[in-house]
């Protein structure tokens, strides 16, 4: 769209509305297998080399060897002490071992889904044969992996297009369902800013375009989303590297507290054995969320892909969390992108019937939504076309004259348009004709033109020929549910403000009507930066969504772009986002995931270290036999084999346990942060505490009873 | 003189080829020359535990103390480097 | 009973009424805006200043501040050093006191420079007048007001401001604080019957026909920046259980206000700077909670006294052992909390003689550092938990989490860890250490569970900067003046030197406006999740040596053994 006037309708664009889950329609993924291939990829990812990444595993991973050399030798470190030493230990052995795997196979089902959600966006990336046109002008068949950034090629009806590029020759209509899931095709030019991108992997289907490649191989938007949710190329976030650092802290912490304990514990005449100290230090070391953490990552990028967002950096997404600032353009977001005819205003005593008729006139041949919709009005209002269509003219609306209208085989003129333009015309046709009292500009006519403006509309005006029959109230339609959305927002503490082309009445009422916080009106491209710039200097972090060139520098000023995939190459560009709907309010949904992944982090970490409680309470009453603390052993847990043993199996199965949550992300809810942290305190921090005293406890009667310690 | 001064200097030039030597090779294969390292350190180590331990412990037990001790410290080390240099992660 | 109890609840009441008072003092003070005293210290100051040859205006970055503290503090160790080593040939020693051996001198220089003044002798049979004056209590002014300016450095960079001068602040620290606070309070003490002399033992003969030489000095002046400062460090051995420290129930109650007053006072001091004082009074109210759920715990031990000798006395009588009988088992339980809550470390009564449930109040208090804390450093801790605290909670409402505005990142994450790692290391490793080697190294008088709280209570104490010990320990060996003075300066200047550049990357952060997004940490809420975080952090990282320590040792008793 041409940004230069924010408000322009865009035609041919379906507005999805309904509810989210129903908008959601993530490419066919395919899941078959994707546990087996979770469970296997779970023991591959056992290679030293991959498990160093996660310090609170690898850890796990070098107890468990351990373990298992105490299990072949339990005399390795000395004398050992109880019966059976070798079973215990090999339990122990055993159950870190599946620690271990969980929290893989927590990381491959989180990567098998990206996996299967990329295969579905890969299936729309064949390798196909391009007509390159070289530089002589001759055209060369090559392989699509070959085309570079710079590089023409020619698609005619039928072709894949082979990469992202820019329309420079032709027309033609283009299927892009493959990664909008939007069966009708779309109309694709050069020049126009919505139209001239095309994006590698849909189908031209009548026809022929030349495209300037914009993209290398490898490196479009598809390719980027591809790595990012297979989670290959998946660099840490930043709030993710900080997480990082505190779980390495508190496992070195945990490190030095089990390091120094068996000087402590010999002095006491409580000595403890390897393979309990090592049992210890797993069960206090973060495991829960460490086994988690880059599950959690993967599974956030799976979730914007299932929306049909291409992002091109996890980074952006966490961003998305932090937005303080929505802009947004009024056209297309808050309002439908077609204003229609609510009302007609008669003016100079004509009557309701005869501006129904010459409204009907001036629209029958006007195809946009607002003069179907007036079209509508009118017959309901029971007029009826008087005159043979077939011998009728059609003017089209132009920028110029700023209205459109009918030529009628009789030689009247009928008009409608914005009404200072209507006002010059009825002058010039009133010229050297009669001075009928019809044809004058009568106060009525401002009165009716200010009503509608302040009801938050657009005023038309009707003419037929000389004479000025009144003013049509075309209405900007609010989406519906908007306003909920924006009181969410405000709610989560993000502030909308809304860009409008209209004047500031106009953009008022709409303003409050969308309950929006803030309005620009009569905007500029040059406003959207200014606007952006001005909140950024306040230390907001600001989200804009955008298609046009020009919007552009704003897309690259603000904290996250959204571009819309009708947009053009320089806009998608600038962007870090790319919604293949081109649904402007789906930014609303990113900030939601932008903030579950931030909230499943931060509850799973609650919920670690707040199990920590319990494991202490379980394990050190009973491990050190000399100090006769039994009445700490406020479980009443049956012995020292079956208590180390029940809070391992609680701390492996817990793992597995949470996968689930870990995957569809703890749920959002569009409370205050003060209400949000009260909630997930009382969730994670104080289930936490709780959950694993019941659990170890109903373990430890378990394995007691199975005579397994 | 002159032969003691040219033994120096050929040592000299063997104790930098063995550096060397083993600098590239733990470049390129880290893991072994690890395991290497570890066990001449705990030639050092196990003596020491095993005296401090005062006959309590054998000789076996000393050594894989030692050894032990050894990995936790790399273990340490380690998540320092996780701590401070945590983008590597 | 219930007069011991009204003791406690009375000077309570008397630190919530000063504490905010104090605070706007010290914020005045550091804000630059005018105070009382500002006639008498400015030309003071501006002589100090250009002696020095410092220009007040110059702000420092976080580095630079901790550069000028460390080269400081350097010189300053070494002046004591040399002083503590030729005292035998210096002037007002009219005892003749010789040099103490090379590694007791580095002990207790080091001891005193890190405002810990752990002291593994008797001060009137090893330190001179001129050391104890010159020396000690030179450092005793320097090292709190290091520990103030660090605080303030803290507290600026964490609401936005340049974190100032170092020098200047040290210099504040004392003429502006220290000083003024310390010559009214010696003297009261004064008057109230603390000794001020430079003459020699008085001698005198007892109804016995025996000589006995009373050691006295210039306690006064000495005793009370020693409580200001969170010092501890005692002109006697027995320290404030002396008679000529502490005489009566009067200079008692000072003595306990001196101690808590700053760090109190210093948490209204941030509510003044963050211009939040309802954020000030929840932390005031969380710290005081803890501290009054210790004292409780520690008085009510002492209360019902030792069941083992009660059920040979037939009644149930307070634990004396290792009171002073003028201050009864109120007022000594009261100091003990008071004194390792604060990181003052004086004692005027015997720790190692404390119930079961003081060894663990009093350890707990080391561990934690936060419950008031040491001289400035400790209301940096607290803020170094409550932004861990706004980094794991922060999380779950979804955004990047902030601090007065502020983004907490890797950087400050890795800052804040290093803070809450040292503490660990520096106790107990060496613990363990000396634990190994029970008969060669640790000198423990009562084995058992009771040696084990003997030895971590002495790493503890260093690495807490506080001081006080568990005594009842053969500290003045090679092995323990070394090891512990590792953990006096791991413990001091590793987190010093984290927290100061801490506070400047906070204080470069671009600050992000409050909206409904934003967690409120001035909430009761967020102050209670905080007060959890602390204790499962805290208490988490020493649960098993406080369970193999006073819980073991507790339950001994308990069972009658």
């Amino acid at each position: 769209m041409d940004s230069a006037n924010p408000d322009s309708p865009r035609p041919n664009r379906p507005q999805p509305s309904g509810p989210r889950s129903s908008r959601k329609h993530t490419p066919k993924v395919n899941t078959k297998g994707l546990y087996q291939r979770a469970i296997k990829d779970a023991f591959v990812k056992l290679n030293p080399r991959q498990m160093i990444k996660n310090p609170v595993m690898f850890l796990v991973l070098v107890g468990t060897i351990i373990t298992l050399l105490v299990t072949i030798d339990p005399n390795l470190f000395g004398a050992s002490q109880g019966q059976n030493p070798r079973r215990f230990n090999g339990l122990i052995t055993v159950i870190l071992f599946f620690t271990v795997v969980f929290a893989n196979f927590a990381e491959a089902v989180a990567e098998g889904r990206g996996k299967a959600q990329a295969d579905a966006l890969r299936s729309t990336k064949s390798d196909t044969i391009a007509r390159k046109i070289l530089p002589d002008g001759s055209i060369a068949e090559v392989s699509s992996t070959t085309l570079h950034q710079g590089d023409r090629v020619k698609v005619i009806a039928g072709d894949l297009i082979p990469a992202d590029g820019e329309v420079i020759a032709g027309v033609a209509s283009v299927d892009e369902s493959a990664i909008t899931g939007e069966s009708a095709p779309v109309l694709k030019e050069t020049g126009s800013d919505v139209a001239s991108s095309v994006t590698g992997g849909t189908r031209i289907i009548s026809d022929e375009l030349t495209i300037k490649i914009t993209s290398d191989p490898g490196k479009g938007f598809i390719d980027r989303m591809i790595a990012l949710v297979e989670g290959a190329e998946r660099s840490k976030t930043p709030n993710e590297i900080a997480l990082t650092v505190l779980l390495a802290v508190l496992t070195l912490v945990f490190v030095f507290v089990i390091v120094t304990l068996p000087a402590i514990a010999n002095y006491a005449n409580s000595p403890v054995s390897v393979a309990v100290l090592i049992a210890l230090l797993v069960a206090l070391i973060p495991t829960t969320i460490g086994g988690l953490l880059s599950a959690i990552g993967i599974a956030g990028m799976d979730r914007v892909a299932q929306f049909n967002v291409i992002a091109t950096s996890g980074r952006a997404v966490e961003a998305c969390g932090d937005i303080n600032t929505l802009v947004l353009d009024k056209t297309g977001t808050i309002t439908l992108g077609n204003r229609l005819a609510e009302e007609f205003i008669p003016v100079n005593n004509h009557s309701m019937t005869e501006i129904a008729t010459v409204a009907l006139a001036a629209s029958v041949f006007d195809d946009t939504p607002e003069g179907k919709s007036i079209v509508r009005l009118a017959e309901k209002l029971g007029a009826n076309v008087d005159f043979d269509r077939s011998k009728a003219e059609g003017i089209e609306f132009s920028a110029k004259t700023r209205m459109s209208g009918t030529n009628l085989p009789d030689g009247r003129e009928a008009r409608k348009g914005a009404v200072d333009a209507i006002k010059g015309f009825v002058r010039s046709r009133s010229v050297g004709g009669a001075h009928s009292r019809s044809g004058e500009i009568t106060p009525e006519l401002d009165t009716a033109y200010e009503r509608v403006s302040n009801l938050g509309g657009t005023p038309l005006a009707v003419a037929l020929n000389g004479n000025i029959y009144g003013i049509i109230y075309l209405k900007d339609i609010v989406k519906p549910g908007i306003k909920e959305r924006f009181d969410q927002l405000r709610r989560m503490g993000v502030r909308t403000i809304m860009l409008t082309g209209d004047n500031s009445i106009t953009a008022s009422v709409i303003a409050g009507e969308a309950g929006v916080d803030d309005f620009i009106a009569e905007a500029t491209p040059e406003d959207k930066i200014a606007v952006i710039q001005r909140e950024q200097a306040q230390g907001k972090l600001v989200a804009m969504t955008g298609d046009g060139t020009n919007d552009a520098p704003a897309l690259a000023q603000a904290n996250v772009g959204v571009a819309m995939n009708t947009g053009t190459q320089a806009a998608k560009e600038a962007a870090n986002m790319v919604d293949l709907d081109s649904d402007p309010t789906k930014l609303i949904d990113i900030v939601v995931i932008g903030k579950q992944l931030l909230i499943t982090r931060g509850a799973l970490t609650t919920f670690s270290i707040a199990n920590d409680i319990a494991k202490y309470f379980a394990i050190i009453p009973v491990i050190f036999t000399s100090a006769n603390l039994q009445s700490l052993n406020v479980m009443g847990l049956a012995s020292t084999n079956s208590v180390v043993l029940s809070a391992l199996i609680y701390n492996a199965l817990i793992i597995p346990a949470l996968i689930p949550l870990a995957l569809t992300g703890v749920k959002f809810r569009p409370l205050t942060a003060n209400q949000l942290l009260q909630r997930n305190i009382l969730i994670y921090g104080l289930g936490g505490v709780v959950a694993p005293f019941i659990a170890i406890k109903v373990i430890d009667v378990v394995i007691t009873a199975v005579g397994l310690a | 003189m002159k032969r003691i001064n040219l033994l120096n200097w050929v040592s000299q030039l063997k104790l930098v080829e063995g550096v060397s030597f083993v600098w590239f090779e733990w470049r390129r294969q880290q893991l072994p020359l690890a395991i290497f390292l570890l066990l001449c350190l705990n030639l050092i180590i196990a003596p020491v535990v095993y005296a401090a331990s005062s006959g309590t412990l054998e000789r076996r037990s000393a050594w894989a103390i030692g050894i032990l001790g050894l990995v936790t410290l790399g273990l340490v080390i380690y998540l320092f480097d996780v701590i401070f240099r945590p983008e590597r992660y | 009973m219930f007069q011991g109890f009204i003791q406690i609840a009375l000077t309570l009441l008397i630190v919530i009424a000063i504490a905010p008072i104090l605070g706007k003092y010290i914020a005045r003070v550091f804000l630059g805006e005018r105070t009382l005293i500002e006639p008498v210290m400015i030309p003071l100051e501006r002589i100090i200043y250009s002696l020095g040859g410092i220009r007040a205006k110059d702000d420092m970055t976080g580095w630079q501040y901790a550069q000028a503290l460390l080269y400081t503090n350097f010189v300053m160790g070494v002046f004591v050093y040399l002083l503590l080593m030729l005292q035998g040939i210096l002037p007002l020693n009219p005892t003749n006191l010789i040099a103490p051996s090379w590694h007791l001198g580095l002990h207790t220089t080091l001891s005193f420079l890190t405002n810990t003044d752990q002291q593994h002798y008797s001060g009137e049979t090893t330190i001179s007048y001129l050391s104890q004056i010159a020396g000690l209590s030179f450092l005793m002014f320097t090292s709190a007001a290091t520990g103030l300016a660090v605080g303030i450095a803290f507290i600026r960079g964490l609401t936005g401001r340049p974190l100032g001068n170092f020098y200047v602040d040290l210099t504040r620290s004392i003429t502006r604080i220290l000083l003024p606070i310390s010559i009214i309070g010696a003297l009261l003490l004064l008057i109230l019957g603390v000794p001020q002399t430079f003459a020699a033992p008085a001698v005198v003969t007892t109804l016995e026909g025996v000589t006995q030489y009373i050691a006295r000095g210039p306690v006064a002046a000495f005793e009370m920046i020693k409580q200001l400062g969170e010092n501890g460090g005692g002109f006697f051995g027995i320290n404030a259980a002396h008679p000529f420290e502490n005489p009566n129930s009067a200079t008692n109650l000072i003595e306990t206000l001196a101690m808590i007053s700053i760090p109190a006072a210093l948490i209204h001091t941030y509510g003044i700077f963050a211009n939040n004082t309802k954020q000030a009074w929840l932390l005031f109210w969380m710290v005081f909670t803890i501290f009054v759920i210790l004292v409780s715990v520690t008085a009510i031990g002492e209360y019902q006294g030792n069941p083992l000798v009660s059920s040979i006395l037939g009644a149930e009588q307070p634990n004396l052992e290792g009171k002073e009988v003028r201050f009864g088992w109120a007022e000594t339980a009261f100091w003990a909390v008071a004194t390792t809550a604060t990181m003052c470390g004086a004692v005027n009564g015997m720790h190692d003689s404390l119930m079961p449930t003081g060894g663990f109040s009093t350890l707990l208090n080391l561990f934690l550092q936060i419950v008031w804390g040491g001289q400035g450093t400790g209301t940096a801790y607290l803020f170094i938990y409550l932004i861990l605290t706004v980094f794991l909670t922060g999380l779950m409402v979804g955004r990047t989490p902030e601090f007065l505005g502020r983004k907490i990142e890797k950087r400050e994450i890795v800052l804040a860890s290093v803070v809450l790692l040292v503490h660990p290391i520096v106790v107990l490793i060496p613990s363990a250490v000396t634990l190994a080697f029970p008969n060669t190294l640790s000198g423990i008088s009562n084995p058992g569970f009771h040696g084990i709280s003997q030895v971590v209570y002495e790493y503890a104490s260093a690495g807490a900067n506080n001081g006080s010990g568990f005594e009842g320990l053969g500290d003045n060996t090679l092995w323990w003046n070394l090891s512990t003075c590792l953990s006096l300066l791991g413990g001091r200047y590793i987190p010093i030197i984290a927290i100061l550049l801490l506070a400047d990357s906070m204080a470069h952060k671009q600050p992000v406006p409050e909206t409904a997004g934003t967690l409120r940490t001035d909430s009761l809420l967020f102050t209670g999740v905080t007060a959890g975080v602390i204790l499962i952090l805290g208490v988490l990282t020493f649960f098993p040596v406080i369970a193999l320590g006073p819980i073991a040792e507790a339950f001994k008793i308990a069972n009658g053994q």
